[in-house]
Order: structure tokens, then C-alpha cells, then sequence
């Protein structure tokens, strides 16, 4: 059993990059704080850090401790350092009548104040910053972080907290009877999510691959798969919490009917096993008399389907390398054995 | 896993004792708090119970919980550690320490306890033809249904333990290599469903232990280079079931067998491997996976940024040994 997830393979590409890393040492900082499109200040020189805590001394201690403050010179590369590395120089900004003469993060537009920060963060999971839905929405760096302090990811809340300011209809789904134990203390919305990504997970593949990554019970490949299990997770669970148990987005069986819809028909009419089911007059909603529907749930079939959860017999519905029970229809096997009850 | 855990609260304890003489002394330590307690409990169960991760509910009685934060520093070494024990199932620490910002690491442990619903499968009793008759023995039933295990609690003991490093040398302060490695174990015991056929479905609720570990190693660099930053990470992963395979009697199939009509079969028997007895059932695959993910990304000006990424990944199930089934049918 083998499945290949990518498009294409280029193995060239891996035995290229250690070279490729080792010819780029010589790019420095400097050039990318140059060519990066930068709010400045014009006419102002660069003054030194300690020159700004003679008056701002009440940031110095939280900001020493900050990551900020333990940048050491080398991870530079030649860029500007200290207080002015990303409020711009300070020359004129200390003399009495052109206080204003410095960036403060308040009140630059959103992409300038990002762009200042991106002089360093733009890898790792920062890299699709400027296409994540948060840059798209006019948020910014400083809206979620205090770049002075703020413990160790400089968060201005913690996680959750900080995410339920704005994303209230999750917090509400947290709270629901099936949930991830985010309110227990033990995940944390960015176990799931990175807020500085195009898709806004902390995966770089497909959101199964997320899921998987805990849940890798059901990464398979198995013999017999169900579709939208290979497909998309989150077709059949909503993982930020639900009513139904197993986080489920509805109870059974009514979830599975959103795509067996055949089964809905055929077992209304409760009919004896293997009869095909006209679908007038026992469905009135089709009209077409060449639509039938086969029961395979017999006389008692309603009450199987409809007061019963289908995941009592169909449990293996994550997918199975186990052949499912089937009886033939019309004297042929059923397709592939895979009804997922074993 | 036991041996970290045991280590891991040591380390945490001998932290502990450490803030307020040599710490303090020494002028290290820039800030600690410690918060330490006890809860009572009293745990009345109930198999039919929600609140599937309720804290400090698994051990009955008084139980002694201790929180702790410290993180210092000094010529360029830093820590900070955060460590927080609120039963044997409950507990979480994490450690970060940087050296002169050339090597940087951190350490995550963490575990809880997860509770796993008990389905009595009393609903079955919707699909009696006849009151009562939906147990084994019954005259004339739509369906069997057996809860074989009514009085057991199901649930899932986590635990994980992750640590990674990154490398970023003076003499190349553009590239950093970074690995990392991640266990996560999960023990307990869940509820399986198994269904066979005879004269009716016969469905049952059984326990089944539940042994997987998940083992990840991953590598990678990140270059900067001017206006282009570049991203490689490499991802192995092992997942490995320990718990074995929980078995149920399955009846012979009358079908494949040659000679019998079909509509013996279609309301008879159903289709097992063609053999009576104790098989398998609910089997849960050993798989790995590798992957390569390279990301790319170029600044330009006017706040215009191209960004690409290129992401292979195999996945392959370990599962083998397993004998195929040849159906021929007329």
C-alpha cells in the first residue's frame, strides 16, 4: 500500500540547497533592510540605544529580558540594532521641537508596521505573512504582540485569550459539550493554528496532515478508505468544538445521510431486503418512476437507520484494511467489501 | 515516557528549591513564582458522563499540586521554565534555554487524561420486532445487541514529549539548522463495535486496549540571502499499535461456497474470510511517513512579496502478513 500526496518529485532540488546555503553566507542583513520598502524618517541619523533609555528607562528592564533585547550583533548581519532598529533613527526625535520625528507603531498603516518587522521575521512560520488572512484584514504585528516584553512568544495575552477578542464564535464552540480541551488548559488555539500563514495552520500540507499529526491512528493509507476521510477532516468534524459527541458537525445519523442519500429514500419505504424501492408513491419528492432505491436494512430498516447510530455497525468508517460484511445485490458483490463494518 | 516524566519532575523540583537562596544570591534569577496546594476530590462515576477532560477528576481524594515559573539569565545563557503538576495525569513543563544566541533549544512533556464516551447501545431496542427481544437467545429480533463490557471506563492516557534546537553561527549568521524531535504515546482503552450475521445482526460494544506511539524526526535550514529567504524541513515518522488486535466470533460465509443460491446467502450468512471462528476485527495499521517541504520567498519593493513552496510527501502502510481472501462466485 503506497500513496503519493505530492505532484511532482524533484530530489535535485534537496542535494542543491546545501550548496545554495553555503554560496548565500555572504548576504547580509544591511541589503535587506536597504531594499525593503521601509517607513523612515527623513534627515534623521542613528543616535544608540542608550541615548533613548535616558528618557524611555522604564522599558529597559522588560525589554532587556525581552527576545528583543537578547539579539546578539551576528544575527544582524550588519542591519541596525537596538531601539532604533525599528523606530527608525533618533537624531531628530530628541531635539525638544521634533519629538514626533520617530515610528511609532500606532500610527503607521498596518503594512508599514509589518514591513518593519518583516527586516528580520520573514521565515520559518512567518514566511506567507503577507498573504495570511490577518495581513488581508489590515492586522498587524503589534495588534497581537508587545514587542518590548511579553514573555516568550511576546504576546500581549495569553493563547487563548488573545485569539478570543476577536474570534468569539470559536470561543463559543469551545465551550460546547465536545471540544478540544482548550479551556482545560492543555491545547492552545496556535497547537492548530499559525496566525502568520496563508491557510492559517501550523501545517504546510493538507488539513488531514494536521489533524493526523495526533490523530495518526487514521493516517493509513488503508485498503478500503472513506472518501471524505482522505479527503478533508473537517467535512464530518468541526474541530474547534460541537453539540454532537466526537465532534461531530450533526448527530448520526443524519451526518452520513449528507452524502447516503439513497439510504434515506430506500429505508422510509422499509421494504424487504434486495426489493428495489420505487420511489413514488412512497417518496413524493421524486417524481421520476424509474428512480429506485434498494433497502439493505429490511423491514425494520426505518427504525435501524433513524433511531440508531450507523456507526454502531459501520465503525470503521475512519477506513479499514478489513473486508466489510455485504450480501450481494441483484447475485454481484458489492464494490470493494468496503462498508466499513469491521 | 515514565523515565522522562520521573525525570522531568525532579529537574522542576530541584528548580523549585532553588530561587530564594542561591538563585536570589547570586542575583540570577530575574523572576520565579511558585504556587503550590492541595485539591480534594471526590470522583462519584458515571459511565454515561460528559466532560470528556475535566482536570484533577482521576485521582479520588486530596491531592498535592505544585505550579512553578523561573527564567534568568547571565553573560548570555537564558532560561525559562514553566512547570505545572496537578495529578500524575495532569501535568506539563517546558524549558527554554539559549547560549549566546548560537544554540537555542526548548523542551516540552505534557500529559493528560482524555475520557472516552460508553455507548450502551440501549438505542437497539428502537428495532425490536417484538418487546424484549434484542438479547442473544431472543425468538425473532431485528438485531442483537450485546454491551459486553457495561461497568468499563474507556479513555486515552496522552503523552508527549518534544524537544528542538536551532544552530545560527557567527561565522554564518544567515543560515540556521535547526532538528527537532517529537514521541507521543497513547495508552488506555477504547470501545470497539464489531457486527456478524446470523439469523440477525448481532452487534456488541467490547474493550480493546489502546498502545500507539508516534515518533517524529525532523531536520531542516533556513538561509536568508538579501532579499530571499529559503526554507527546507525534512519530516520522518513512525506510528507503531502495541495493543494487539481484539478478536470476535465470525460465522462462515454459506457464499462464496459453491452451490448454494444467492438468496441463501444474501439472508443468511454474510462474507468473513470464508472460516468460522475467532478473527480480527477493529485493527488500527502501523504506518510511516516521509516528507520534504522547501519554501521560498522573495521581498521586493513597494511591499510586494512572491512566495512559493514545494512539499513531497510518502506515506506507507506497515501493515503485512495478512492473508488475502480469492472469492469466486457464480
Amino acid at each position: 500500500m503506497f500513496r503519493k500526496v505530492s505532484l511532482t518529485r524533484a530530489p535535485w532540488l534537496v542535494k542543491l540547497l546545501p550548496l545554495a546555503l553555503i554560496l548565500g553566507a555572504c548576504a547580509t542583513g544591511a541589503i535587506r533592510e536597504k531594499q525593503l520598502t521601509l517607513p523612515t524618517i527623513e534627515g534623521a541619523e542613528p543616535v544608540g540605544q542608550e541615548t533613548c533609555l535616558e528618557c524611555h528607562d522604564d522599558y529597559a528592564a522588560s525589554f532587556a529580558a525581552s527576545i528583543h533585547g537578547r539579539i546578539a550583533d551576528f544575527e544582524l548581519m550588519g542591519a541596525a540594532g537596538g531601539c532604533e532598529a525599528c523606530h527608525g533613527n533618533g537624531s531628530l526625535h530628541i531635539s525638544d521641537d521634533q519629538a514626533g520625528k520617530i515610528l511609532k507603531f500606532d500610527q503607521l498603516l498596518p503594512e508599514e508596521s509589518a514591513a518593519v518587522c518583516a527586516k528580520c521575521h520573514s521565515d520559518g512560520s512567518l514566511m506567507d505573512w503577507t498573504h495570511s488572512e490577518h495581513a488581508l484584514t489590515d492586522v498587524t504585528c503589534t495588534d497581537c504582540h508587545s514587542v518590548h516584553g511579553g514573555g516568550k512568544t511576546a504576546l500581549k495575552q495569553q493563547d487563548p485569550d488573545l485569539c478570543y477578542s476577536c474570534h468569539q464564535e470559536q470561543m463559543a464552540k469551545s465551550n460546547f459539550p465536545s471540544h478540544h480541551p482548550i479551556k482545560e488548559g492543555k491545547m492552545t488555539c496556535g497547537d492548530c493554528h499559525n496566525p502568520h500563514a496563508a491557510e492559517g495552520l501550523v501545517t504546510e500540507q493538507r488539513v488531514n496532515d494536521l489533524c493526523i499529526e495526533c490523530h495518526t491512528r487514521y493516517q493509513g493509507p488503508f485498503v478500503f478508505e472513506h472518501a471524505p476521510v482522505a479527503e478533508d477532516c473537517t467535512i464530518c468534524h468541526d474541530p474547534h468544538g460541537t453539540v454532537a459527541d466526537n465532534l461531530l458537525v450533526q448527530n448520526e445519523p443524519f451526518i452520513c445521510l449528507q452524502c447516503h442519500e439513497g439510504h434515506f429514500h430506500a429505508l422510509r419505504a422499509g421494504q424487504p431486503v434486495g426489493t428495489n424501492v420505487p420511489a413514488t408513491p412512497a417518496d413524493p419528492a421524486i417524481t421520476d418512476p424509474n428512480i429506485t432505491f434498494t433497502n439493505p436494512h429490511g423491514d425494520e430498516g426505518w427504525q435501524k437507520a433513524f433511531l440508531t447510530r450507523c456507526t454502531a455497525c459501520h465503525a470503521q468508517q475512519h477506513g479499514s484494511d478489513l473486508p466489510g460484511q455485504a450480501a450481494p445485490v441483484d447475485g454481484k458483490w458489492p464494490t470493494a467489501g468496503g462498508t466499513f463494518t469491521r | 515516557m515514565k523515565q522522562i516524566q520521573t525525570w522531568l519532575l525532579l529537574a522542576a523540583l530541584a528548580l523549585l528549591l532553588l530561587p530564594t537562596s542561591l538563585l536570589a544570591a547570586e542575583h540570577k534569577a530575574e523572576s520565579s513564582s511558585i504556587e503550590v496546594g492541595a485539591a480534594g476530590m471526590a470522583v462519584d462515576d458515571e459511565v454515561n458522563r460528559v466532560n470528556e477532560y475535566t482536570v484533577v477528576r482521576d485521582d479520588d481524594g486530596v491531592n498535592p499540586y505544585a505550579k512553578a515559573r523561573i527564567e534568568g539569565g547571565e553573560n548570555g545563557v537564558y532560561f525559562d521554565l514553566d512547570a505545572r503538576r496537578m495529578s500524575q495525569r495532569d501535568q506539563e513543563y517546558n524549558l527554554e534555554a539559549d547560549f549566546n544566541r548560537i544554540f537555542r533549544f526548548d523542551l516540552d512533556y505534557d500529559t493528560f487524561k482524555h475520557w472516552l464516551p460508553h455507548d450502551q447501545l440501549d438505542y437497539m431496542r428502537a428495532t425490536m420486532k417484538t418487546e424484549g427481544q434484542t438479547k442473544p437467545g431472543s425468538a425473532n429480533p431485528a438485531i442483537y445487541s450485546e454491551d459486553l463490557v457495561p461497568d468499563e471506563d474507556f479513555f486515552i492516557i496522552h503523552r508527549q514529549f518534544e524537544t528542538g534546537g536551532e544552530v545560527q553561527l557567527p561565522s554564518m549568521p544567515n543560515v540556521t539548522l535547526r532538528a527537532g524531535f517529537r514521541q507521543e504515546e497513547r495508552e488506555g482503552v477504547e470501545q470497539v463495535f464489531g457486527i456478524s450475521h446470523c439469523s440477525a445482526c448481532h452487534v456488541t460494544g467490547d474493550a480493546k486496549n489502546i498502545d500507539e506511539l508516534t515518533t517524529d524526526l525532523t531536520v531542516g535550514a533556513t538561509g536568508k540571502f538579501g532579499l530571499l529567504t529559503v526554507d527546507y524541513e525534512y519530516l520522518t515518522r513512525d506510528f507503531e499499535e502495541n495493543a494487539g488486535d481484539v478478536n470476535r466470533e465470525y460465522l462462515l460465509a454459506a457464499k462464496p461456497v459453491d452451490g448454494l443460491p444467492t438468496a441463501d446467502f444474501a439472508t443468511g450468512r454474510l462474507l468473513f474470510e470464508q472460516q468460522n471462528g475467532q478473527l480480527p476485527y477493529e485493527n488500527t495499521p502501523e504506518s510511516e511517513k516521509d516528507s520534504h517541504s522547501l519554501k521560498a520567498r522573495v521581498d521586493l519593493s513597494n511591499n510586494t512579496v512572491i512566495s512559493g513552496g514545494y512539499i513531497n510527501t510518502d506515506i506507507e502502510s506497515s501493515k503485512k502478513d495478512t492473508q488475502g481472501l480469492l472469492l469466486s462466485m457464480n
